[in-house]
């Protein structure tokens, strides 16, 4: 008998270039095509309404395309941990296949999920399509550990085989015999619900600036190419008042959703390119756009908590502020400083902001001014952002804020200076909000500074009408660039006045990829024998051998989480000395040489084991951070699943269902 | 420096056991011995005999917790818990877990430390989350340290500027308990604190022979003159850090005096409070007598203005070394640096205008001859005036952080090209640095881009003709 198979959509919500739903269809007699969605979760999770909008659009697309093979979408509401064994009985199911999730909490929930088919005796067929290549062969191309810098990665790239071609889309001569049964009532039972069934107040809710679906996507990449193909420029296209806006070529959130298949994208660039440029072959450069994405998915496949800096052994432990209050005004758009809150309001409103509008708001909030956690606006935009992605979002957060990637610091995006020089009429800003539409150019961007003649005429009083600026700027840059740099400072080990050497990777040449990424540390909690860095000699030779690599921020890690790991409860009663550290930063430099401090270095008392000097040096250095740590085994994503964890839940496997649970709940 | 070698070998020798590892080892391996011992008759076992120094010395390397713990294993290693050796350098977190994510020291500990070592605390720092409650926490502690001679104090706000929430009074009392009772205070840091002219004149009273170190950017209760009396009273001064509106040429002189040591490193912060604001002039005399003086103190400048009120500097020759511009400098004032600046060592620029850099490089490759790190933000500079500029500087570049969208693609370099160029000039491998595009996928036909293919002279970058 043929096999009856079920292909799971989770991401790659598409007909092409699909290579597990053609397994799915290979040599089978009937395929039925499910998603699990729990209406239940649905208003209760922390994605925002244009995202779940954008999702059933997408899998309105789905089942009209289906449809057109005679076959439908099957909407499950459910869990996937909780249904999938009625399924299989029900339907006969003999295979089940679906894309590779490559999150630490997508290989989780598949794990848990292929156990629960095996022992139902269903095959399961797994196949990578949401990324180009195959991350684990990147990973152990680079010594079993996450290539840090992207230089790196793109080295390792450029060794790899190029991608393998898309396959073929689902169409009725590969359908063949392959059908789907559908019964009377399949629109009940299974049909895609509405944003009202899923608990959404849709009153006054605009329409979508960026409709979902496969066809939307299959459209916008072809006038995508058309347009690069008009221009004939594949550089890095520069940032104009007009790129701010959402724009009808766009494809990030269609790339996120798997509406459009990254390879398909890849290889229509390669054909242009040479089509364009008579056959010289195309620098990686072409895919920088993919590339990236690539990248973070990489770095965070093996790290459960990359979207954490407690515990997150790439992330530079920064002593941020919490500021509810603060971070509310930056969320809701009531910073007083209008290019931020024009591009915060367009997030709200569209759920798609320009990268470098992301790089301003991000800046702001962290490393900036507001110096709040980096997480913090990670949540924000996964609850507003429709291409964000659990990887993406947080490796570009880390990178942001400087919390990881060896990144320069120095460079921080002014919030008048910087949307002014991309858009000096202002234009942007009238758009988003139209309070401020009455000044003119010259104080669109500092509204505060003009007279109050001004304000008048614009009938918008700074303080009354529009908040005022909730920073300093100038003053919080200066502290904050100083905290970045002493953190920095501690990490490379530099004592000098440079801004520019406290970043481990320029110390070196540029190659910064050989970082460490130390496998124990991936276990927090499990008390590695790596951890001997208050030994100073071992943890310095380490130092010494890197070329400016990242075993510094293993080092520092390390540390930090030694201390706590045995501590258990009383680690809460006292608190490390930074003495030994400093001891062995000293050594470290006597013995490598690696002082280069152009500082005050002489000694007023020989006989102190500590010199001052390097007390000085040492004093703003980011402390220990909270010594809690959330260590047996977790592998969750998301804050409330680490609380379950904590809470002791009895039995491991019920653990993963309710993770299992939130996942699909929050829509992949 | 005989101990340190000590602490080499030590760690070579059990290079597999993290500290606390040991310790635990230790712990279970004098139960085992004890009880061994016990049955032979003997109490005493061997890991209570380690010489106190001994134990001192090992100590040293061990977090404080594991030092708590090992305290607990016997008399003698809780006397070397509570040597004084170990309780010289402390530094107090003082975070509320409704500002911050960071744990504090336990009030416990702290009220221990003051009441058994006080005495033997010589360098503290104190470090602070943002709200008032932690810097009062931290006053208080301050307030308590009367018999105790430091030797550093640092005040560090690791979020917002909290001290200068803290009454003011307050503040000052706290502070000067510490200058009365230290005589031999060598450094200083209290930055972003409500420090003022009189709290500084007791720290010189008690003071004056032993400080090395004051750092105190952003004090705004410090006038002119008092900082003048610390430079004029403290001779052994050689780092200093303060506010622009705080610099004088009364104070480089008092800085260049003869009985003055050598400066070694002075660090302004040019703060702009409200937009149009006017800053006063350093006469180049007085920087002239700064240089003859201490011919190579490092002059570190941050400059936080507004492009309209760079009008007072760079005028004239002016000595500084590092210098970074934190908001967007004009190309005029950059023209100006190349020209006055001879001894640079350090430019970093985070915005300039849209206009390409290209003149202002090359005016600054070839006259300061000292630069070996640049780091450009949003700047734009040609491709080719970037190579030359490197070509100039050569491998005296050690630093050169250059975001990727500065540099301009012309007649001469692509993209792809420039970093080959440019590793070839520096004799090390070079790339720009880049930017996470973030998923940006969206290409729009650039103006600017198109503008810029015009205006470069001999560009070939041109629009082609859609695809047939």
């Amino acid at each position: 008998m043929a096999p009856n198979s079920i292909h799971w959509f989770r991401k790659g919500l598409r007909l092409h270039d699909n290579p597990a739903l053609q397994e799915a269809i290979r040599g089978a007699g009937t395929v039925r095509c499910v998603y699990f969605l729990d209406p239940w979760f649905a208003g209760s999770s922390s994605v925002g309404v244009n995202r779940w909008r954008f999702l059933l659009q997408c899998l309105e697309d789905l089942d009209a395309n289906l449809r057109k093979l005679n076959s439908r979408l099957f909407v499950i509401r459910g869990q996937p941990a909780n249904v999938f064994p009625r399924l299989f009985k029900e339907w006969k199911i003999s295979r089940l296949t679906f894309e590779y999730d490559s999150e630490p909490f997508g290989k989780e929930r598949d794990a848990a999920i292929k156990k629960l088919a095996m022992e139902a005796g269903v095959e399961v067929i797994v196949k990578t399509s949401h990324t180009l290549y195959d991350l684990d062969k990147i990973i152990e191309l680079n010594g079993a550990q996450p290539p840090l810098t992207y230089k790196r990665f793109q080295t390792l790239i450029s060794r790899l085989d190029p991608p393998e071609m898309p396959v073929e889309t689902l169409s009725d001569t590969l359908m063949g015999r392959c059908v789907t049964p559908i019964s009377e009532d399949h629109g009940d039972k299974y049909g895609v619900p509405s944003l009202e069934e899923l608990g959404f107040d849709i009153e006054g809710l605009p329409t979508a600036v960026w409709p979902g679906g496969e066809t939307e996507a299959l459209t916008r990449i072809e006038r995508h190419l058309e347009r690069k193909a008009w221009v004939a420029n594949f550089e890095r296209p520069r940032m104009n008042a007009n790129s701010l806006l959402a724009s009808p070529t766009g494809l990030s959130p269609y790339l996120r959703f798997g509406c459009l298949s990254c390879r398909l994208f890849y290889f229509k660039l390669t054909d242009l390119y040479r089509k364009v440029k008579k056959n010289s072959s195309p620098p990686l450069s072409l895919y920088g756009q993919l590339l990236w994405r690539e990248f973070f998915y990489t770095a965070a496949t093996n790290n459960p908590r990359f979207d954490k800096m407690e515990g997150n052994p790439i992330c530079v432990r920064i002593p941020w502020d919490k500021n509810p209050e603060a971070l509310a005004k930056w969320a809701e758009a009531k910073t007083g400083f209008p290019w931020i809150d024009a591009i915060m309001t367009q997030l709200r409103q569209e759920g798609w902001i320009h990268h470098l509008a992301r790089h301003a708001v991000a800046c702001f909030l962290t490393r900036g001014d507001l110096w709040i956690s980096w997480e913090e606006g990670m949540k924000v935009f996964e609850e507003l952002l429709l291409d964000a992605d659990w990887s993406v979002n947080a490796g570009s957060w880390m990178w942001l804020s400087c919390s990881s990637f060896f990144q320069q610091f120095f460079h921080c995006y002014c919030p008048v200076g910087f949307g002014r020089r991309t858009d000096p009429n202002g234009d942007f800003i009238r758009r988003y909000l139209p309070i401020l539409r009455g000044f003119p150019a010259k104080y669109i961007y500092d509204p505060w500074n003009a007279p109050e003649s001004v304000q008048a005429a614009a009938k918008c009083i700074i303080g009354v009408h529009y908040p005022k600026p909730m920073v300093h700027h100038a003053e919080a840059s200066r502290l904050n660039i100083e905290r970045m740099k002493q953190i920095y400072q501690q990490l490379s080990r530099y004592r000098g006045l440079g801004l520019l050497a406290s970043v481990p990777s320029t110390n070196g040449n540029g190659n910064g990829g050989m970082m460490a990424y130390s496998p124990g540390e991936q276990q927090p909690g499990t008390n590695n024998n790596n951890n001997n860095s208050h030994l100073p000699g071992v943890s310095g030779s380490s130092v010494a051998a890197g070329n400016g690599s990242g075993s510094i921020l293993l080092n520092f890690d390390n540390e930090e989480q030694t201390r706590p790991s045995s501590a258990g409860q009383q680690q809460q009663r006292l608190q490390p000395l930074p003495q030994q550290q400093q001891q062995q930063q000293q050594q470290q430099q006597q013995q490598h040489g690696r002082s280069h401090s152009a500082g005050y270095h002489s000694v007023p008392d020989t006989n102190q084991t500590i010199t001052s000097s390097r007390l000085y040096h040492e004093f703003a250095v980011p402390q220990h951070p909270g010594l809690l740590l959330h260590t047996r085994g977790i592998t969750g994503k998301r804050e409330r699943e680490s609380e379950r964890e904590g809470s002791g839940e009895k039995d491991p496997t019920s653990c993963s269902v309710h993770k299992m649970q939130r996942q699909s709940a929050e829509t992949t | 420096m005989k101990r340190m070698k000590g602490g080499e070998e030590d760690s070579n020798s059990s290079p597999s056991n993290s500290p606390s590892e040991a310790c635990k080892k230790v712990r279970k391996q004098t139960g085992e011995e004890s009880e061994a011992v016990v049955a032979s008759g003997s109490l005493d076992s061997d890991w209570a005999r380690l010489p106190q120094e001994l134990l001192l010395h090992i100590f040293q390397y061990l977090p404080l917790l594991d030092r708590a713990y090992a305290s607990q294993v016997c008399r003698r290693w809780n006397q070397a818990f509570h040597m004084p050796e170990l309780w010289r350098c402390f530094e107090f977190e003082l975070n509320q877990p409704a500002s911050s994510y960071l744990k504090a020291t336990h009030p416990d500990l702290i009220k221990q430390i003051i009441k058994r070592h006080s005495n033997h605390l010589q360098y503290v720092s104190f470090k602070v989350d943002s709200s008032t409650e932690s810097a009062e926490a931290a006053c208080d502690i301050l307030s308590q340290l009367v018999n105790c001679s430091l030797k550093t104090l640092g005040l560090i706000s690791t979020a917002r500027p909290s001290f200068m929430e803290v009454p003011k009074s307050h503040f000052i009392s706290a502070l000067t308990v510490v200058f009365v009772n230290s005589k031999s205070l060598s450094s200083l840091k209290i930055d972003d604190t409500p420090v003022d002219d009189p709290s500084l004149k007791v720290l010189v009273a008690n003071n004056s022979d032993t400080l090395k170190l004051l750092k105190m950017s952003s004090c705004p209760h410090v006038s002119p003159a008092g900082i003048l009396c610390v430079a004029d009273q403290c001779h052994g001064l050689r780092e200093l850090a303060l506010n622009y509106h705080l610099l004088s040429d009364e104070l480089l002189l008092a800085l260049s005096s003869e009985k003055h040591v050598h400066l070694e490193h002075l660090r302004i912060d040019v703060v702009s409070e409200n937009p149009g604001q006017h800053f006063h002039t350093i006469k180049k005399s007085s920087w002239d007598a700064m240089v003859r003086h201490s011919p190579k103190f490092n002059l570190v400048m941050y400059f936080f203005l507004y492009e309209d009120e760079f009008g007072p500097f760079f005028n004239e020759e002016i000595p500084v070394t590092h210098l970074y511009f934190g908001r967007s400098v004009s190309k005029e004032v950059l023209g100006r640096v190349g020209l006055h600046c001879p001894r640079l060592v350090e430019l970093v620029v985070c915005a300039n205008g849209l206009r390409p850099l290209d003149e202002e490089l090359i005016r600054i490759a070839k006259h300061c001859t000292q630069l070996s790190a640049i780091g450009l933000g949003e700047c734009e500079v040609s491709c080719s005036a970037f190579v030359e500029f490197v070509k100039m500087c050569g491998r005296r570049l050690s630093q050169l952080s250059i975001m990727e969208e500065v540099l301009i693609p012309d007649h001469k370099y692509s993209l792809d090209e420039i970093h080959w160029e440019v590793s070839k000039h520096l004799g090390r491998v070079w790339f720009p640095d880049m930017m996470p595009t973030w998923c940006r996928f969206v290409t729009s036909v650039s103006r600017r881009c198109l503008q810029r293919s015009r205006q470069l002279p001999g560009c070939t970058r041109k629009v082609r003709a859609p695809l047939a």
